[in-house]
């Protein structure tokens, strides 16, 4: 196939409707007589609901209607399980999913007790004050293993205990592995959550046509056509009736897939009910409430390895948080147990893990979707195996890498697409080496230029990770040429700023020989295509992408065989470029691709029988598993040891996404990634106290790093073509977030290793509060060995650790 | 996060402000910028019945020398002047250096365009 666009760095075609404010958003929906719609949420985070009255809240000024759970009926429903666990063995699994409003019980602070309807925002949210709501409190469960412990308040009374699932997967056998290492290192590693914080919050404006018997929902979702499926089933209607539409999006990152939030059910309902459009926009506050959020796990770890560093194998216990709910099923935790092997070899592995309920907000999947935390514990073991060892970081790291020849590589577990985790393909260490060089890092430096007079240390980490992208089950795509020699591409994902106008088009654009400006991209709207999953677990490239290609291949046939007909050479000798079909060696008999569209469509005559009209074809494509992309993520920061400031100078990012479809995206891909993981590491925590109330709920109070704390991002690629789908993609939409919390950890005590000898960063997010503390206590527990025992000669981390 | 009622004045004097503070009382909260105020009536943390905005005095906004009296060699701020402003104010950067070196770390541009620093003095946030 031609190779003119793919790879090119080709400037994007939405950007300009973007960028002139003339993008559709949720919130830029209009129409004549639309209603607003305001939520009355619980204050409490656990308890019985006793009584909820609308009545005088329905008096008020410009007051439509006011619905509690009990006006639902049977419309009432607890929402889909959206991904059933995989075939574990011995696997124990209790989902637990929210019903549109409280019945019974109140789970998390911020539950939608009842709904206000109004003539604006402004008059539902005073009527929402209106609403009187009585509940009894219950001790709110809080801590992810006090959710655990025996005696703990249960969440869900048809339970026995806030046991949410219990999983174990094991490769080898990691005891024996254990009695023959050299080493055994154990540590316990928090890591915990946070906001997605997409810059545009969530919204539904839902809009019931009562004579044409239609509604249509405009839906910040990352998965329209999963949403027009469900409305249909849960509102009597056929799925022909109903037309959801995913505009332009600010942002995904997880939390916006087909959740069924309660608004996205509600929001419908009401608009038939009351036969007039209606419109929500979650507000930033209740953004830190009714958006799910991520990835509160506990883990106790160890790693047994031999003097060389070899990894004989690695044990895992972890407990992970799912909030009050667990839609997502056991996505989250089953990526952090698979994404902890990373791109090393470790023949023995035991992973278990516990899901607690707990009385916070639900958990589902936010950019990364658990692998941060399996990450974090594999690179943190390894930087603590390799200071015991004496051996370099990035060392540790080649010496356990899969070489090029190992894939596939079967880790003998499953993934949380039910498949077998098998890498596909990788080539880790020249992409150790390329960021070694890239960040001026030297193992061999016993001293390195870290005093620049301000006070500050300096410090350098290194790290890798790998990532399983672009599960199935599969994406579709159409394809048609118009008479204008413009192309029409559908596809059913949506979009939330990946790029998809413009990186879809330019695998179109190669196989018909058009301009990539003249394909017109058309995603996230249910009445241009009807099947489809969505935009989640970076695979809009792999699985879409590839469905984009497989419909233009079949067109770009269709050309050739029609061009063929009517120039009368042989196919073999056609060439598409510019818009024209050229027959080579003889450039002055050509044809344009728009006319030979509208020759295809004749208005006379008979389109031959067993054939279609146009030129035209519509594809699907499923992978058979992940493709497994990869990186190492380096970076250089600077602490202040009197304030615990901290202050990247560096990042470097060598990424492999296998074959790369536009370099100006992917690396958008990254910065975007980084930036979000920057705020994990070290700006994000949600603070939360015994009562279950969050006490930073504003952005305020919460902080978002901004564009002066995330540095200059030096990327690099590497490119090892997936075999898994024809154009050799590998996902990258959540990558950039993965190893920043690692890489921080590491790079941290790297400064302070003298200034705080010991120091061992077993957490994050950190803060340069808590840092602050870690340092003290470090420093207090070195000052208090060191005259006993550990001299500097003897300490461990001294002999050949530069 | 929208705000409740509250009935809107806008006068263009002093005078005229005073006079609906005096009508009012505890009831008026005046409103500068709106950066701190405008947040935590969307809020609703703060519910003022009345809001006086100030925006319109054109005589609140400025920045003077003072040449005599004991602040002889100082400089004199409206309360409506604009954080911004006095940023970039090279009268403030000679005369009052720290003000000047301050003024960069209250929150970014587009907020210093809108908050005052009377407001800032006001609330002391920031």
């Amino acid at each position: 196939m031609s190779t003119r666009y793919f790879g090119a760095r080709v400037p994007r075609n939405e950007d300009e409707a973007l960028l002139t404010g003339r993008a559709l958003f949720v919130d830029d929906v209009q129409l004549p007589g639309m209603l607003h719609v305001a939520f009355v949420r619980s204050e409490c985070a656990h308890g019985v609901l006793r009584r909820v009255d609308g009545s005088r809240a329905l008096a008020g000024p410009g007051v439509v209607a006011v619905y509690t759970a009990a006006d639902l009926g049977d419309y009432w429903q607890p929402g889909p399980l959206l991904v059933p666990p995989p075939p574990i063995e011995g696997l124990t699994f209790q989902a637990r999913t929210q019903g549109p409003l409280v019945r019974g019980k109140v789970r998390h602070v911020g539950e939608a007790i009842a709904v206000v309807v109004a003539e604006s925002r402004y008059l539902a949210e005073d009527a929402a004050e209106e609403v009187e709501v009585e509940i009894e409190p219950l001790e709110a469960v809080v801590d992810i293993e006090a959710a655990l412990e025996e005696g703990a308040p249960r969440i869900h009374d048809d339970l026995d205990s806030n046991l949410g699932a219990h999983a174990i997967q094991t490769k080898g056998a990691y005891e024996e592995a254990r009695a023959n290492a050299d080493l055994v290192l154990a540590r316990r590693l928090l890591y915990d959550r946070g906001i997605s914080a997409a810059i545009e919050n969530r919204g539904v404006v839902a809009h019931w046509e009562e004579k044409a018997g239609h509604l249509t929902v405009w839906d910040t979702t990352q998965a329209p056509i999963p949403i027009r499926n469900g409305l249909a089933a849960m509102l009597g209607l056929s799925e022909s009736q109903v037309r959801v539409i995913a505009p332009f999006i600010g942002g995904g990152f997880g939390p916006k897939i087909m959740m069924f939030y309660p608004d996205e059910v509600l929001l419908p309902w009401i608009s038939m009910r009351l036969g007039r459009p209606v419109k929500w926009i979650e507000d930033r506050f209740e953004n830190f409430f009714s958006t799910t959020q991520e990835r509160g796990q506990v883990h106790d770890a160890e790693i047994a390895v031999r003097a060389d560093g070899r990894i004989l194998g690695a044990k895992d216990v972890f407990v992970h948080d799912t909030g009050a709910y667990s839609p997502y099923g056991l996505t989250v935790p089953i990526n952090t147990q698979c994404t902890l092997l990373g791109p090393y070899d470790v023949p023995n592995y035991y992973s278990e893990f516990r899901v607690a309920y707990t009385n916070r907000p639900t958990v589902t999947p936010v950019r990364g979707a658990g692998r941060q935390q399996g990450v974090f514990v594999m690179e943190r073991l390894l930087d603590l195996a390799a200071r015991e060892l004496g051996l370099d970081r990035t060392e540790i790291r080649r010496r356990n890498f899969l070489a090029p020849d190992d894939f596939p590589h079967d880790h003998e577990i499953l993934y949380q697409d039910f498949a077998p985790l098998v890498y596909d393909s990788g080539d880790y260490e020249p992409a150790l080496d390329r960021a070694i060089e890239m960040i001026g890092y030297d193992p061999a430096a016993t001293v390195r230029p870290e005093v620049d007079g301000s006070g500050r240390l300096t410090g350098v980490g290194v790290v890798s990770y790998i990532e399983g992208t672009g599960i199935g089950p599969y994406e579709g795509a159409r394809v048609r040429v118009e008479a204008s020699g413009k192309v029409c591409l559908v596809t059913g994902v949506g979009t939330q700023g990946q790029g998809h106008f413009t990186s879809f088009a330019q695998i179109v654009a190669d196989q018909l020989g058009v301009r990539v400006s003249d394909v017109r991209v058309v995603t996230g709207d249910t009445r241009e295509f009807h099947w489809g999953t969505g935009t989640f677990a970076s695979r809009g490239a792999v699985v879409a992408g590839n469905a984009c290609h497989a419909a233009a291949v079949a067109v770009r046939a269709k050309i050739l065989r029609k061009a063929s007909e009517i120039l009368e050479v042989a196919e073999e000798d056609l060439e598409l470029a510019e818009g024209r079909i050229a027959v080579r060696g003889a450039p002055d008999l050509s044809l344009a691709v728009g006319d030979l569209a509208v020759r295809c469509n004749p208005l006379r005559g008979a389109v031959e029988p067993g054939s279609e009209p146009g030129l035209e074809a519509t594809a699907y494509f499923g992978p058979e598993r992940a493709a497994t992309a990869s990186g190492v993520h380096a970076m250089v920061l600077q602490v202040d040891p009197e304030t615990a400031m901290v202050e990247i100078q560096r990042y470097v990012v060598v990424h492999d996404c296998g074959a790369i479809i536009n370099p100006a995206i992917v690396e958008g891909q990254i910065h975007g990634g980084v930036a979000h993981g920057i705020g994990n590491a070290f700006y994000e925590q949600l603070v939360c106290d015994p009562d279950g109330q969050l006490r930073n709920a504003s952005l305020m109070d919460y902080l978002l790093p901004t564009a002066t704390d995330v540095p200059s991002i030096e990327t690099a690629h590497i490119e090892t073509p997936s075999p898994l789908n024809p154009l050799g993609t590998k996902g990258v939409g959540e990558a950039g977030a993965i190893p920043v919390g690692a890489l921080f950890a590491q790079a941290i005590e790297d400064a302070l290793r003298d200034h705080a000898p010991g120091l061992e960063i077993r957490e994050i997010p950190l803060s340069p509060n808590r840092l602050f503390e870690l340092i003290q206590e470090a420093r207090s527990e070195a000052a208090a060995d060191t005259p006993a025992e550990v001299g500097a000669a003897e300490d461990p981390r001294t002999g050949g650790r530069r | 996060m929208k705000p409740p009622t509250f009935e809107y004045h806008a006068p263009r004097s002093v005078e005229e402000a005073l006079a609906l503070l005096a009508e009012h009382g505890l009831d008026a909260k005046l409103l500068a910028g709106g950066q701190s105020l405008v947040p935590a009536m969307n809020f609703r943390l703060a519910r003022p019945a009345v809001l006086v905005d100030l925006n319109r005095i054109e005589e609140l906004a400025f920045i003077r020398p003072v040449e005599e009296g004991p602040a002889a060699g100082g400089v004199r701020i409206g309360a409506m002047t604009r954080q911004r402003a006095v940023e970039r104010s090279a009268l403030v950067t000679e005369r009052a250096p720290l003000i000047a070196e301050t003024m960069p770390h209250v929150a970014h541009p587009q907020i210093r365009n809108r908050g005052t620093f009377g407001g800032s003095a006001a609330h002391a946030d920031p």
